[in-house]
């Protein structure tokens, strides 16, 4: 979908997702951070390019140790 | 402590301009059989380091008074019989994301310029309570983002040391330290030491603490230690590794003694090489050196294979890079909010930071999802390995590559959790003079493995005791 997309409606997609996450980007910002923010759309069509089951989950990080309270 | 009659005092050991570049093993015995005080040691190091600083630049911070009040403590200590073990006395920096208490801890970013940490990393305590002296701070690019540490690379010093553990390595390689730890997200320990001549080891991820160390990314992130030989790297680990209560992720296991099984020769051991068209697009140094490397290890009787490698590695180095910017951006969630002028000229942290704010969490999900195949995958990869073995880097320091490198098989131990070690593999010949490695991997907690592996090869054709000219 991304790549359809021209720099100027990347930077207003960014410009809008910045508002959502709390920060407060500039143009100047904007500018600096779009060749990143390619590279990371790149970054997640590769990770989509690997079929995932239904069932799969991700890697742990949660983990309880008995005991410990 | 040189005492008169010493081996040292007659002349049979090493000189003072030698001592900086003693190994730990050297310097450890003579300070044991009380040839060699610390403070001797220290005074000699921190003249290497008045000598050749200014030309590499390792160092964000020289504690120079705290390492040489610590080395009298050491030589009392040593005198009255309380030899702590193989590290007393020996001079170490820590990369400057490791807290030290007292000692400012920048991570080489104005965000944490005058930030004096009131504790000790756990690593910084670990390695101070064997008796190692902390030296200083070696320098980083900005939160360890990027690969080109500002420091310059000892044997050409209008390269880059590569990073982001570079000022460690650099350090190493000029005879400015002993021993230095590093870390690891995407290559950082490895890269360097591969581009500056010496060995550092990314161990298991739970092996090492990360506590009191800035993240990059805490699912990525390990750390581990960094030296110019293969068993001075084992004596490091041997402190380094273990349990701790105050990281979530350290794994509660038995520690073996990492020195044990070092000459236990490679008779035997399936080493797996990655397939030739997954290097072919190297520099040709590299695989030249690759390729000597690996007729070392089948004359020492090894067995050497291609093998398959995850489907899902190609992937997983993209996945690498949304868990990585995903997790910066929440590390970096305060200071974006709250000083965001303050990252200073270098604006990649900082850019990254924003982007990863921006990816949503479904996306980040997914890409550890896919982290949990490739593990799998991975293991089923050292099923019927003992060691995987690759060049250290498909390029020597700064030099350009023909074809874009499409797997540099770095970021895939990052991303399973697996050892793995690089270590000196000789110099290029056309450039001539710049360091060339290999990189040895293996199954989770077989650190032994990797470095009995290493020390079959180091035995064989010495490229650590090369020293630059500086």
């Amino acid at each position: 979908m991304h790549k359809n997309m021209t720099d100027q409606e990347l930077k207003e997609a960014m410009k809008q997702m910045a508002k959502i996450a709390g920060l407060d980007l500039s143009q100047e910002r904007i500018d600096q951070d779009l060749g990143s923010f390619k590279r990371h759309l790149e970054a997640i069509d590769a990770v989509h390019e690997v079929e995932l089951e239904l069932e799969d989950e991700p890697i742990p990080t949660f983990r309880l140790k008995k005991g410990v309270s | 402590m040189r005492s008169t009659g010493s081996a040292r005092s007659q002349g049979a050991g090493p000189t003072d301009s030698d001592l900086p570049y003693l190994s730990i093993v050297q310097a450890s015995e003579l300070m044991r059989t009380k040839q060699l005080s610390p403070l001797e040691l220290i005074q000699a190091v921190l003249k290497r380091i008045d000598e050749v600083e200014p030309r590499v630049r390792a160092f964000n911070t020289i504690a120079r008074d705290e390492a040489l009040r610590a080395a009298r403590v050491a030589e009392q200590e040593i005198m009255s019989g309380r030899y702590r073990g193989p590290l007393h006395g020996i001079p170490v920096g820590f990369k400057d994301t490791h807290y030290t208490r007292g000692i400012e801890t920048t991570a080489g970013s104005p965000q944490l310029e005058g930030f004096i940490p009131t504790y000790d990393a756990t690593v910084v305590a670990r390695l101070k309570e064997a008796g190692a002296i902390l030296v200083g701070k070696t320098r980083l690019p900005a939160f360890s983002m990027g690969g080109d540490t500002p420091s310059h690379n000892p044997w050409d010093l209008s390269r880059t040391p590569g990073g982001s553990s570079g000022g460690s390595a650099v350090a190493l390689a000029a005879g400015e330290l002993m021993g230095a730890t590093g870390g690891d997200t995407s290559n950082s320990i490895r890269h360097p030491a591969t581009l500056c001549n010496v060995v550092g080891m990314k161990a298991t991820f739970g092996l090492v603490s990360r506590y009191g160390v800035i993240p990059i990314s805490w699912t990525l992130d390990h750390i581990g230690p960094m030296t110019r030989s293969v068993e001075d790297n084992a004596l490091m680990l041997n402190v380094l590794a273990g349990h701790d209560p105050l990281d979530d992720y350290t794994v509660d296991v038995d520690i073996p003694d990492y020195t044990r099984g070092l000459r236990g020769g490679v008779r035997g051991l399936r080493i797996g090489i990655p397939t030739g068209s997954l290097i072919d697009d190297f520099h040709p140094e590299c695989r030249r050196a690759f390729e000597e490397a690996l007729e070392v290890y089948r004359k020492l009787g090894a067995r050497v294979a291609e093998v398959e490698m995850p489907s899902t590695l190609q992937a997983m180095d993209s996945g690498q890079r949304v868990i990585r910017i995903c997790e910066a951006g929440s590390y970096h969630e305060y200071h974006l909010a709250h000083n965001a002028d303050r990252y200073g000229a270098s604006s990649r942290p900082r850019s990254e930071a924003e982007v990863g704010a921006l990816i949503p969490a479904v996306e980040y999900l997914r890409a550890q999802k896919l982290r949990k195949i490739f593990l799998k995958e991975s293991h089923e990869m050292f099923r019927s390995l003992d060691v995987f073995i690759t060049p250290g880097r498909p390029a020597p320091a700064g030099e350009p590559l023909q074809f874009r490198v499409r797997q540099d098989f770095a970021k895939m131990f990052n991303c399973n959790g697996f050892p793995a070690l690089a270590l000196p593999a000789g110099f290029s010949t056309s450039p001539p003079g710049l360091p060339v490695g290999l990189q040895i991997a293996a199954k989770p907690f077989e650190e032994e493995i990797i470095y009995r592996a290493a020390l079959a090869y180091e035995a064989e054709t010495s490229w650590h005791l090369k020293r630059p000219n500086l």
